[in-house]
């Protein structure tokens, strides 16, 4: 029936689709993803090494700026990944909360007159601030934004409150199944002790750097000018070794090798138990083949139109709902289950459909195929709306070391990989030596 | 007589809400908002929130919104993901509001698929299940999950008691299982009506597909719409306190006070600026006088309800006390309402307020589906638009604020409910020890006198084995 609703949906939509046609070896027509990227967008490196993006988004009197520190990893000799990962977040928590300085009250009600909002985006590694506010005080927001910078330096009691803030904010994210389940399944680096006035100086002075900063800014702004008032905010920041690359491997811990099967169980406040199956990964650049390859095989894995949607929600009523976290260092399906059912049944079922889609044995995969692209075209088009869709979305690529273009680039891929490399990657990814399970079960269960 | 009647009902103008006799037999009030985008957002209200549900039957309008998704079965779901995208249902105590964002290209399809779930719904047996097991997740995680929503609920419960509002949009768990399609079918004739519809359309919609939506939805029946709200609110007299012991991983207080607010008040937007002042952000006045108080940060949060959510809104000061702060807290809370009543915000404070306020409604303002669903709010609700708030924020003086927070809240009356898992909060002296009866209509108890604690509050207490009791 799928099959026959995409004819008909590519049918109604033909004389666009005519235009956008990308014609395969096969002779079959494929849509051609829709542009994302606003045209005349403009990327420079400063001398600091912070990269800078200018994205000029179709919108109203707005602008959005979103500043992106992605730190470098630890290196063989450094700190602890756990001390260091602590420090990262006592910088994020008190960067957000402009407690470090004196004058982040004074910044914050100068931000207020000025029209703006501000907000900390839950990112990891590192931090993502995002700044909205009217494009005719552009000039003042950016100057803003680096003197938050210039002016880190924190006390001791500032470091103790950003601490306090930190675990506050990680019991919260906690305080949400599915981030549980996917802390159960991939934890981060932990462990050492928490960080001294020291310890965050020090990191902050070695890692928050210009090297490891993304600038975009998106919205109602003139390229040349929003290029020189980025330029001149930022130009004077300490420079530095560039962030974590994009293709570097992720810490052993996280990916398991060779142990086979790894169950955890865990309760929480949840109405129904949950599940998460997960194969770790290393991570794929960004607006690489293989990032590209890994979204279409997820979304034929365990995708909204899946057989294993329909297998475990409607057939066998063992999953109340079905879903795909969009991980880049993991493969993860997740299940809320039907209270008499056995999380083992519902692993079983994403493993038999992980080795179907290894094997290429199910029929209709060509098919699910086309739906699937049709599907990820018209999304990423449908997640913009604001410049700071924008400017997130912009920066994401860009912090991972990759253009901005990159962006287009992935859409264009998606469009483009075909079902033997979706498959060969199926088969280097989703092995049992890689797997992972993590069963949340209501408190009162236990 | 008969002349003079109808010369009265012409005359009558009722506000909020759509009723005038010449809407109901036309087409469904549609407003664009026009944009350069790549995607089409279609907006879709219909006042047959849960303030609609007939009493014994709550939780009858949020089954009916689902219960229309869930007709379109496999079918809508293959055609949905097709399109990229998924059709969101949102019911809340006035309006269900249904919002699809589609591709520009698909614009046609988008309102067609729209259209089609509301006038020609499959309201089948499977549906109705489906969409049954959904209302129940939904109650189970409002009950299991943190005490926030379980408060926010009991003080619902409390302060609209014998109101539309005095349920949850989810309904109750023990009324759940007696819904049946016929109830579902006959809500849904009763209550999708053409004249109680709005569409809102962002982007740059084809007319090809505009004048389709809207023809499409001329399928809707034309019948006046029948009003539930504005209704006369419970009084309060005096501060009354509800201690419910449940199995809660925090404790959290809620107090406040429903207010006879229309939408387009002239007090409300005062009434919000004031209580912004006294409890959003870490700056604000509770949170600093918590801070001096007893040296812990306590999360607090002050708000009165959007007037596209409540039409009579309740203020609401939300607290998550330290350990062993409980009532502490709240005194202190109830004490900075106080004297924010008294001696309004000063200049700086509302200078600062009004700086914020203007940019998130300039952020609204410059968001065509934030400027499509106000614009359907405004139609269904009388809700004023974008403009006329930015006229408000601008034209408030501290004198005005503290005028209006005189004329309309009043801390001597109040509902405070705590919610603990402590066997006795501090600073209340020993619960009544009497375990919660069978569930009646209404599952939180009436405003009877108990002993009073150590802040001279009325007292009812209630201990639950489990907080799903509440919810029934």
């Amino acid at each position: 029936m799928l099959g026959s609703l995409v004819s008909a949906f590519l049918l109604l939509a033909a004389p666009v689709r005519a235009e956008g046609c990308l014609v395969l070896p096969s002779g079959q027509c494929q849509v051609e993803a829709p542009r994302l990227l606003p045209a005349g967008s403009i990327e420079a490196r400063l001398d600091s090494g912070a990269r800078l993006v200018v994205v000029p988004a179709p919108t109203t009197d707005r602008v959005a700026i979103e500043l992106r520190f992605r730190p470098p990893q630890p290196g063989p000799t450094g700190t602890s990944p756990g001390a260091q990962a602590q420090a990262d977040a006592v910088i994020a928590a008190l960067l957000g909360g402009e407690t470090a300085g004196a004058s982040g009250p004074a910044r914050r009600q100068r931000r207020l007159l000025l029209g703006a909002q501000e907000e900390l985006l839950p990112v990891e590694p590192g931090a993502a601030l995002r700044v909205k506010g009217p494009s005719d005080h552009l000039g003042e927001l950016l100057s803003l934004e680096s003197e938050r910078l210039a002016d880190f330096s924190p006390t001791a009691a500032a470091v103790q409150a950003g601490l306090l803030a930190s675990l506050a904010a990680r019991r919260r994210s906690l305080g949400d199944p599915e981030h549980l389940l996917l802390d159960l399944a991939l934890p981060g680096p932990r462990g050492g002790a928490p960080p001294s006035l020291l310890g965050v100086q020090d990191r902050y002075q070695s890692g928050w750097l210009g090297a490891a900063l993304t600038v975009v800014v998106a919205g109602d702004v003139d390229l040349q000018t929003g290029l020189d008032l980025a330029r001149q905010a930022f130009e004077s920041l300490p420079g530095g070794s560039a962030g974590a690359d994009s293709a570097t491997p992720a810490p052993a811990a996280t990916r398991p090798s060779g142990t086979g099967l790894s169950t955890q169980a865990a309760s929480s406040a949840v109405g129904l138990s949950r599940v998460a199956v997960a194969w770790s990964a290393p991570p794929a650049p960004a607006g690489s083949r293989r990032a590209a390859a890994r979204v279409l095989l997820t979304e034929l894995l365990a995708g909204p139109d899946a057989p294993l949607q329909r297998q475990l929600v409607q057939e066998q009523g063992l999953v109340r709902r079905l879903w795909v976290a969009p991980r880049t260092d993991a493969v993860v399906v997740l299940a809320e289950i039907e209270p008499d059912a056995h999380p083992g049944a519902v692993h079983a079922a994403v493993e038999q459909a992980a080795q179907a889609l290894v094997d290429g044995s199910a029929a209709e995969l060509p098919t699910r195929l086309d739906a699937a692209r049709a599907h990820l075209a018209r999304q990423s088009v449908l997640r913009l709306e604001q410049p700071g869709d924008w400017a997130s979305l912009v920066a994401e690529a860009v912090s991972a070391g990759a253009p901005a273009a990159a962006v287009d680039r992935h859409a264009d891929l998606v469009q483009e990989i075909g079902l033997d490399e979706v498959q060969a990657l199926a088969a280097e990814l989703l092995r049992p030596e890689f797997l992972r399970e993590v069963v949340l079960t209501p408190t009162e269960e236990r | 007589m008969i002349p003079s009647l109808l010369l009265l009902s012409a005359c009558w103008t009722r506000a909020p809400g759509p009723a005038p006799l010449a809407l109901a037999d036309g087409p469904v009030a549609s407003f664009e908002e026009r944009v350069p985008a790549n995607a089409v957002d279609l907006v879709l209200a219909v006042r047959a929130g849960s303030a609609h549900d007939p009493v014994g039957a709550e939780g009858l309008a949020w089954l009916t919104a689902h219960s229309l998704v869930e007709g379109g079965g496999a079918a809508l779901q293959d055609q949905l993901y097709v399109l990229g995208t998924r059709l969101e249902v949102e019911v809340g105590p006035e309006l269900v509001t249904f919002h699809l964002r589609c591709a520009a290209d698909d614009a046609v399809t988008c309102g067609e698929v729209l259209a089609a779930v509301l006038t020609k719904p499959a309201l089948d047996g499977p549906a109705l299940e489906r969409a049954r097991e959904q209302d129940r997740t939904a109650l189970l995680d409002a009950a299991r999950g943190p005490a926030d929503r379980l408060a926010d609920r009991i003080f619902d419960h409390w302060s609209y008691e014998g109101h539309p509002y005095g349920h949850a949009a989810e309904g109750r768990l023990g009324v759940l299982d007696t819904l049946d399609l016929a109830q579902v079918r006959a809500f849904y004739d009763q209550r999708y009506l053409r004249p109680a519809t709005a569409l809102g359309l962002a982007g740059q919609p084809s007319a090809e597909a505009v004048v389709d939506v809207q023809a499409a939805l001329v399928g809707l029946p034309p019948r006046l719409y029948q009003d539930v709200t504005p209704r006369r609110l419970p009084p309060v007299q005096g501060r009354r306190l509800l201690v419910v012991h449940a199995p809660v991983p925090e404790a959290r207080i809620v107090l406040g006070q429903a207010l006879d607010l229309g939408p387009a008040d002239p007090d409300r937007v005062a009434i919000e600026a004031g209580l912004a002042i006294l409890g959003q952000g870490a700056d604000s006045r509770i949170a600093h006088a918590l801070r001096v108080e007893d040296g812990a940060d306590v999360q607090v949060d002050v708000r009165l309800d959007a007037p596209g959510d409540r039409i009579q809104p309740a203020l609401r000061i939300a607290l998550r006390p330290a350990e062993g702060q409980d009532l502490s807290a709240a005194a202190v809370a109830v004490s900075e309402l106080q004297r924010m009543v008294d001696q309004g915000p000063s200049a700086d404070e509302l200078q600062l307020w009004q700086a914020a306020a203007r940019s998130r409604a300039q952020a609204e303002a410059a968001n065509p589906v934030a400027r499509a669903r106000a614009a359907t709010e405004h139609f269904l609700l009388g809700v004023p638009g974008l403009d006329a708030r930015l006229a408000a924020i601008a034209s408030l003086d501290p004198a005005a604020v503290q005028a209006a927070l005189a004329r309309r809240v009043h801390p001597v009356d109040l509902r405070i409910v705590l919610v603990t898992a402590a066997a006795s909060a501090a600073g209340v002296e020993e619960p009544v020890e009497e375990p919660v009866e069978e569930p009646t209509a209404s599952p939180v108890p009436g405003p009877t006198s108990g002993p009073t604690t150590d802040y001279g509050l009325n007292l009812v207490a209630v201990t639950l084995a489990s907080s799903e009791e509440l919810l029934r």
